[in-house]
């Protein structure tokens, strides 16, 4: 197992590397990434001219590469331009553990919704309620999840009041103002109400793919010989479908699962960025729409980072799970 | 049993063509038959719609009549620059469908190449091919998108562009593995032995057997496209004003979602049930062309 | 009243699948008795309702195929009548069935001793200890080698015939009256196949069950069965004992099948090896008259008119022709 995980983790660096390189690229195409820069009066000349030999601007292309790749590995990763004073680093850290949460509860979400679906649509094939799971995934597959958003705002928040006049759900932020100082139950609840709509949203997609994935994993399961076996030994279909089928139903979760991380960024990114969440995805399309190149290399380096690891942890949760697949 | 059951879909298919199995199967399939038949619907509205509507979707009316609820002369009222919104509608559709129509075929197009290619050279050509498609996989494409049409311009051939570029790495490696199967065959083997060229081994013996796994995917990418300009358009990249996409006729109607919420509606519902019906199509032409037969 | 040494008596059964297309009469009115001990060796080509026949008997037939008449009768008691919960219990324990491909009736995440344990605990009532222990003597039984050690293996880890004598191991984990055998040999290499059927014999003998033998393999049956039903699209054709169908074959399909096994006499004098003409009928267009008659070198009008009834030719020997053949075989 050992050296399966080497193994893996070196042939996942120049992948790594590759993701970098080409981020790079497409981001250094930009012609004067300091041209919005030099408009604004807030900043100094002498500082973008420090920014401009930091960053290697003044190097060819190819060493710049190196010169930038040096800096970010040794931990430094410059000012932020979005929010001048502040260094990247900083900014970028605040805002991680918010996409975290996000992040982390909508997958959550998906997969304790899609999974249990799935499996039932498949054990009651073509009854009503598979037809309606399908209608059903097939709307979270089709919405576009900004505008999914967008309704939710409009129900929650315009049509549906607190008898106080009130939203019933905040239609953007993360956090009401002043809260921090309160004791962490109501620090909680408050954040709940905040992030209930943008997780949900932000599931809504990956929940119509994963009904139908588990769905067809669960038929596939459900046409096995070994089911027939089971059922020749006198097993009641009970056991027969819950211990034998979905043992093996399960499986093909965790490469599902993996493969949608990047989906699941993506949507983030959109998600927080309607809802006006200060997560890393809003602070990627910022950083992109106002011309912050440097630090939107960062964070689409971070998210790759995040990926790469998600696959490397699916590999070896599935090496655990499925007998078939054993490293020595 | 499956075995005899089976054994008539043999004898039955001896006697019809592949396709035209697959065509009765299609028929059958509820869902995909909604979804054709509501893809007509939608692109005959957009396509055939302005000529029965003959409303200039740019003109923007007098001042005070913006954003008018719906009356006759604007059955779906009137946006904030006083342009009437179902003409906008219907032009936005012919933009959205035809950017979602041509990103995905090229994409498809293109990932079927490099497909083809790495599955049928293999060896060195593979490796840098496959190990391509995984580098771009790893990167979220969404942010990914933003950035490289913040490169590239705004406009409508940027947008198509930007989709392509990250669009073809699925029906790559399908095409890819359907070409491994393939080569196995002794088919490919024969036709080697006779001496046919790469080329010629990859186009016109591969490719038929790739087509159907190529037809779904082209109409579900279609779907997603449409969705990737809207998100895109929405973020303000994408189809620019005057011109109306449901993209960016959502962009202006963020503005106003608070007072006049239903201009946020009617892109949106367009926009879903257009992909909707694609996807259902997807699904049913994935059935129709599926050898195994539980669906 | 049965006789009752007759372990299973199958009457008149009669499986159908309603599909789509139309109806398909897998089993139309199979008749056959299984002594107790006896080996009943069930013949026919593939697609002749065979192993629908045999997952009948153990009522594991599902949607869309339903059984719509005849009666099972085992040790008395008519097994188309019980509810689902008694069948439960006589499957596994007092019927055991194996099928063909070893490789996809284990559950490949389950190792193969939980997976015998799981039969033992279902019928017995033993403790995990002695049930493991149980198993162990039974991988020995089934001449698997290092018991111990394959118990916690996993199905994919041993090679298809070790697989097939686990799934055996299983099957007569509970001392079963009556094995089914579903062309349990077919997806294996010919000497694995030879060690499987001696294994199958030697048990046979030492438990005293009852075996169906289910395949299309002449020569197999040859070796093991007592008596012989072929069947062809969904009904039995001939029925008797091995030696009489062996010798004395009355069937024009029983006799095109004996033909054409290959023996050494062919061997040397290098004598075309003759084939029954034609192909088995598709279930959805079945022919009128006698199902045979398309490919029958003897069929006549009335065969093609009507479909004949069962007959006791001679005695204990049935078969279901107009015109049975009347030449001797030579002992094959």
């Amino acid at each position: 197992m050992r050296n399966y995980l080497i193994r893996r983790t070196l042939q996942l660096i120049p992948v790594f590397l590759g993701a970098i390189l080409i981020t790079f690229v497409i981001l250094s195409l930009v012609s004067n990434p300091f041209a919005a820069m030099m408009e604004n009066p807030k900043i100094r000349r002498e500082d973008i001219q420090a920014l401009i030999h930091a960053w290697g601007f003044d190097l060819p292309i190819y060493l710049r590469f190196f010169k930038w790749l040096g800096s970010v590995i040794k931990g430094n990763w410059g000012p932020s331009l979005l929010y001048p004073g502040y260094s990247a680093k900083e900014v970028i850290l605040r805002a991680l553990p918010i996409t975290l949460q996000v992040m982390g509860l909508s997958t959550v979400l998906s997969v304790v919704v899609a999974i249990p679906l799935g499996i039932i649509s498949a054990v009651r094939q073509y009854s009503r309620l598979d037809y309606g799971l399908t209608v059903f995934s097939f709307f979270g597959m089709s919405m576009p999840t900004f505008w999914f958003g967008l309704m939710m705002m409009i129900v929650f928040s315009v049509w549906l009041k607190r008898p106080s006049g009130l939203p019933l759900l905040p239609p953007g932020g993360i956090q009401t103002p002043g809260i921090e100082s309160a004791a962490l139950m109501p620090r909680v609840l408050d954040r709940v109400q905040y992030l209930l709509m943008p997780v949900i949203v932000l599931a809504m997609f990956s929940v119509g793919y994963w009904v139908r994935y588990q769905r067809s994993f669960m038929l596939e399961v459900l046409h096995q010989d070994y089911l027939r076996t089971a059922r020749a030994k006198g097993l009641e279909e009970r056991k027969v479908i819950y211990k034998h089928a979905l043992r093996n139903a399960l499986i093909p979760i965790i490469t599902l699962v993996a493969l949608s991380i990047p989906g699941i960024v993506s949507g983030a990114a959109i998600t927080e960025y309607v809802f006006n969440i200060p997560g890393m995805g809003q602070l990627l399309l910022q950083s992109e729409i106002k011309s912050d190149y440097p630090t939107a290399m960062l964070i689409l380096i971070l998210f790759t980072f995040l990926v790469i690891i998600s696959n490397l942890i699916a590999d070896i949760v599935y090496s655990l799970v499925d007998p078939r697949i054993r490293y020595t | 049993m499956a075995e005899e059951i089976a054994l008539d879909e043999v004898t039955k298919a001896g006697e019809y063509s592949y396709w035209r199995l697959v065509f009765h199967r299609l028929l059958k399939h509820k869902l995909a038959m909604v979804g054709l038949v509501s893809l007509l619907i939608i692109i005959l509205f957009a396509l055939i719609g302005p000529f029965i509507w003959r409303v200039n979707p740019f003109l923007q009316l007098a001042g005070g009549d913006e954003l008018l609820p719906p009356s006759l002369p604007h059955p779906l009222g009137t946006d904030d620059y006083a342009r009437d919104v179902l003409a906008r509608l219907m032009y936005g559709g012919r933009i959205s469908l035809l950017i979602g129509f041509s990103a995905a075929t090229s994409a498809t197009i293109l990932g079927a190449v490099v497909g083809l290619t790495a599955g049928h050279y293999g060896g060195i050509v593979d490796t840098i091919l496959m190990r391509i498609v995984d580098i771009l996989l790893s990167i979220p494409i969404f942010p990914l998108l933003i950035a490289l049409a913040s490169v590239v311009g705004k406009g409508i051939l940027p947008l198509i562009f930007v989709i392509v570029v990250f669009g073809w790495m699925g029906d790559a490696r399908l095409v890819r593995s359907v070409v491994l199967s393939l080569k196995e065959e002794e088919f490919s083997e024969a036709a080697r032995a006779i001496g046919c060229s790469g080329r010629r081994i990859m186009f016109v013996h591969y490719l038929p057997n790739v087509m159907a796994p190529i037809i779904v995917s082209t109409t579900l990418g279609i779907g997603s496209a449409i969705i990737y300009e809207a998100s895109i358009s929405f973020l303000g990249f994408g189809v620019q004003a005057p011109l109306a996409s449901w993209g960016n006729m959502l962009q202006n109607a963020q503005n106003y979602m608070f007072i006049t919420p239903r201009m946020v509606w009617y892109p949106g519902l367009a926009i879903l049930f257009t992909v909707l019906s694609f996807n259902f199509m997807g699904d049913g032409l994935r059935d129709a062309m599926d050898p195994k037969l539980y669906r | 009243m049965e006789k009752n040494d007759s372990i299973l008596e199958v009457r008149d059964l009669k499986t159908y699948f309603f599909t789509d297309d139309g109806v398909v009469k897998a089993v139309d009115g199979a008749s056959f008795t299984i002594k107790r001990g006896e080996v009943l060796g069930l013949v026919g080509e593939s697609g002749c309702g065979k192993s629908v026949a045999s997952l009948s008997i153990m009522r594991l037939i599902d949607k869309p195929g339903k059984i719509v008449g005849g009666e099972v009768i085992f040790k008395g008691e008519n097994l188309l009548k019980k509810t689902e919960e008694e069948m439960r219990k006589i499957r596994g324990s007092e019927i055991a069935m194996i099928f063909q491909e070893p490789m996809t009736s284990l559950n490949p995440v389950f190792t193969i001793g939980n997976q015998i344990i799981e039969a033992i605990l279902l019928h017995q009532d033993l403790s995990e200890e002695e049930a493991k222990k149980r198993t162990i003597e039974l991988l020995n039984l089934v001449g698997i080698p290092e018991p111990e050690r394959r118990f916690a293996q996993y199905p994919h880890e041993l090679s298809g015939g070790m697989r097939q004598r686990a799934m055996i191991a299983m099957a007569i984990s509970c001392n079963p009256d009556l094995l089914i055998s579903d062309e349990a040999t077919t997806a294996l290499d010919v000497t694995i196949q030879a060690q499987i059927l001696e294994l199958m014999k030697d048990l046979q003998k030492k438990i005293g069950m009852a075996v169906l033998f289910i395949t299309h393999d002449l020569a197999l049956v040859a070796e093991m069965a007592n008596n012989i039903a072929v069947t062809y699209t969904g009904k039995i054709v001939e029925y008797s004992d091995a030696r009489s169908v062996f010798k004395n074959p009355k069937h024009p399909y029983t006799y095109g099948l004996l033909r054409s096994v290959p023996n050494l006499l062919s061997e040397e004098t290098k004598v075309e090896l003759p084939a029954i003409e034609g192909m088995v009928p598709s279930p959805y267009r079945m022919p009128q008259g006698c199902h045979f008659s398309p490919r029958c070198p003897f069929a006549t009008d009335i065969c093609r008119r009507e479909m004949p009834e069962i007959e006791e030719l001679l005695a204990g020997h049935y078969v279901r022709c107009f015109h049975p053949v009347e030449v001797s075989k030579e002992a094959v």
